[in-house]
């Protein structure tokens, strides 16, 4: 883990160690906060070391130490697993060697009487990592949780702090920790903060519900009453109040009554299940500015874009990280050889510029496009058709028939077209495509996980069952042409074969019309009209072409 | 109406050993909400609720939920009774229902801005520091 302390840390010290640090105490040398006493250690932050900033938060923790010790926060709280709310990555809870040692590990060894947390309530323990022989303990630089500048420019619960230090530990030390007198007694103390934890909602719950019933009643509540601050009486934030109090009769305006149920539905009503379904709902935009009202949002709404790409990430190998490993690997030519089995796709990101259609016949085919993959020929950009309809069928294994006909070029119109021995009038001669079968290929069909690559020659990388119909704009070859397609998927109802049906073509932009990284995507109208000609046309009598233009410039 | 609607009832009823005494108490939802309930279970019989399918086909709940019956049932209940609604149909284990509800939330969130979304759920402002740190990590959304 990469500690970092922050512009305005604070010392932090804990009791019953002794400890010398180097340098001051504060980068502005304050050093404001620290209680010492001769059996508090401080904990300096390392002034050399100038990735040390505190980005986490860290709620100081009250001294529930029954024993009348000093209630400084500084002096009764286990300096560590709670500063893993103090954190520079979010996700790395790995501690080097140096960030242990520090500059100077000979002034810096203390001694950390790990009896002083016995003490405690909360049973957790004060070391990290978790040894019991300080002979090479490492110098924390905290700053004084009980500060309140501390607390303000951190943004960590401690409950969080310590989740994240007890999945950091390593699982082999997990076995020896077992036979400790301390782990049984956190489990218990786990334990005990659970049914508190629900005890605690509950009363909260009840207490909301109670007030609504006194507020609804305006005043007629019944029962043994304590006094009330009439501060406390209000709908405008019913969560400040304390959950074992009861309120007064006591007149509220009209206002206030028609609040009374406007409790927050966050903290009392839904658990992640249930949010998690509401976010399932929710668009990307909305989704994010949700996460940034509070962090139980943050943390869901990020859970929730996590689920939701899987398909994306997986036929991507955008969730293994030692795949795309292997696959940086082998851009840089490491350990590349041909009969070497460790292979991976190599992830490619389609080109950014979005496609406008507009003014098709077939009002389909008009809206924005994406490039969404590729074909043997090159770059796919696709959109879903309008109105949504999804493939039915379980096409894993899927044949596809290209039928509908690609348009030959114009010059090959003039060439003879025989079909079955007979030749097709110039005339009629609109438009033949090989009919061409196209099986999907998995190449990772062997694979153990077979969400890995698998995508899609046509389809892009969306294989599976239940995935929208597009419009699809790609490259084919007419004979020996390749041109620009329009086309749609269509899924057969008995059969499931998603088939294309092709309704507009266009010749390929070439350099000099536009620039080479232009002419990666469909010919423009813009670009390839000459003459007051179509750049795009329709394969079908009477069906107006499309206007086909780069957006994103 | 058909007691496997929420597989809470159903799970309960199959495990009473007194057949004649078909109850099955219901405590954590309040009797207002379970009215609710009940009148949607017993409409759900005669018309099953579509399957509400993401990404949703329109950003309106209006454009998602095309049977009038179950959009006006939604659309009569205030905000709390709503988030009763999720409450209990996730307690009672009724999917339709949940379904419903969470879209109807959804679309209540939908489009508004970080504030908006607080009020509207009663939620407790962030940090500072803390909202400085969610949209700088969607940058790209927020610099529009």
């Amino acid at each position: 883990m990469d500690w970092k302390g922050g512009n305005k840390h604070k010392e932090m010290s804990s009791t019953n160690t002794s400890q010398t640090g180097s340098g001051s105490t504060d980068r502005d040398g304050t050093g404001e906060g620290a209680s010492r006493t001769d059996q508090d250690v401080d904990m300096q932050l390392d002034q050399s070391d100038p990735d040390f900033e505190i980005t986490g938060d860290v709620e100081g923790r009250k001294s529930s130490d029954d024993s009348g010790e000093d209630s400084n926060c500084s002096s009764t709280l286990p300096p560590h697993p709670r500063n893993f709310g103090v954190r520079g990555n979010s996700e790395s809870f790995s501690v080097s060697e140096e960030d242990y040692r520090g500059d100077n590990a000979d002034t810096m060894n203390h001694k950390m009487d790990v009896d002083s947390y016995t003490r405690s309530a909360s049973g957790i323990p004060n070391n990290f990592p978790v040894t019991e022989t300080i002979a090479t303990s490492p110098a924390f630089h905290h700053a004084s949780l009980s500060s309140p500048t501390y607390r303000e420019t951190s943004n960590f619960g401690l409950l969080e702090g310590c989740g994240r230090w007890l999945m950091s530990i390593p699982r082999d030390d997990v076995v020896a920790l077992q036979n400790t007198l301390e782990y049984t007694e956190f489990l218990n103390a786990f334990d005990r903060l659970g049914e508190a934890h629900r005890r605690t909602v509950m009363l909260e719950r009840r207490h909301l519900l109670e007030t609504e019933d006194a507020l609804a009643s305006c005043g007629t509540i019944a029962g043994d009453l304590t006094e009330a601050e009439p501060s406390d009486i209000s709908c405008r934030n019913t969560l400040t109040a304390h959950p074992f109090k009861r309120y007064h009769s006591y007149p509220l305006p009209i206002a206030e009554c028609t609040r009374r149920r406007h409790f927050s539905f966050l903290q009392h009503l839904a658990v992640d299940d249930v949010l998690l379904r509401i976010f399932e709902f929710i668009d990307c935009s909305s989704l994010v500015r949700t996460g940034t009202t509070c962090h139980r949002f943050h943390e869901l709404t990020n859970r929730s874009a996590d689920q939701r790409v899987v398909s994306l990430t997986d036929g991507r190998l955008l969730r293994s990280a030692m795949k795309m490993l292997r696959a940086q690997e082998q851009i840089e030519g490491v350990n590349v050889f041909e009969n070497s089995g460790h292979y991976v796709p190599i992830p490619m990101l389609g080109l950014r510029r979005r496609i406008k259609v507009s003014g098709a016949g077939d009002a389909e085919f008009n809206g924005i496009y994406f490039c969404t993959g590729s074909n043997g020929n090159g770059f796919l950009f696709t959109k879903p058709r309008v109105p949504e309809r999804r493939v039915k069928g379980d096409n894993r294994s899927f044949g596809q028939t290209v039928v509908g006909q690609a348009p030959l070029a114009r010059a090959q119109l003039q060439h003879p077209i025989h079909l079955e021995g007979v030749e097709i009038p110039v005339r009629e001669r609109v438009l033949f495509a090989n009919a061409v079968v196209m099986e999907e290929v998995d190449e990772n069909e062997d694979e153990s996980d077979q969400r890995d690559g698998g995508v899609d020659v046509l389809f892009g990388d969306e294989p599976n069952r239940s995935r929208l119909l597009r419009c699809v704009i790609s490259k084919r070859f007419s004979n020996e042409t390749i041109l620009w397609y329009m086309s749609k998927e269509v899924e057969d109802e008995a059969t499931h074969e998603i088939s294309q049906m092709f309704s507009f073509w266009a010749k390929l932009m070439v350099t000099g019309d536009a620039s080479p990284d232009v002419c990666r995507y469909p010919s423009q109208t813009s670009i390839l009209s000459r003459d007051g000609e179509p750049a795009w046309h329709s394969l079908t009598d009477h069906i107006a072409p499309p206007i086909v233009e780069l957006l994103d410039d | 109406m058909h007691p496997k609607l929420s597989q809470l009832v159903f799970d309960a009823s199959e495990n009473k050993e007194d057949e004649e005494c078909s109850d099955v108490p219901i405590l954590k939802v309040e009797s207002e909400c379970l009215e609710k309930v009940v009148e949607f279970l017993k409409h759900y019989e005669q018309e099953p609720l579509k399957e509400i399918k993401s990404p949703l086909e329109d950003n309106t709940f209006e454009g998602v939920v095309k049977q009038e019956w179950y959009r006006n049932f939604v659309q009569e209940v205030d905000s709390p009774m709503l988030f009763d609604l999720v409450t209990a149909a996730n307690f009672m284990a009724i999917q339709p229902l949940l379904d419903l509800a969470c879209l109807k939330v959804s679309c209540l969130l939908m489009g508004k801005s970080s504030e908006e979304i607080r009020i509207i759920l009663n939620i407790p402002q962030m940090t500072p520091q803390e909202e400085e740190h969610a949209r700088r990590e969607h940058r790209w959304i927020f610099d529009d």
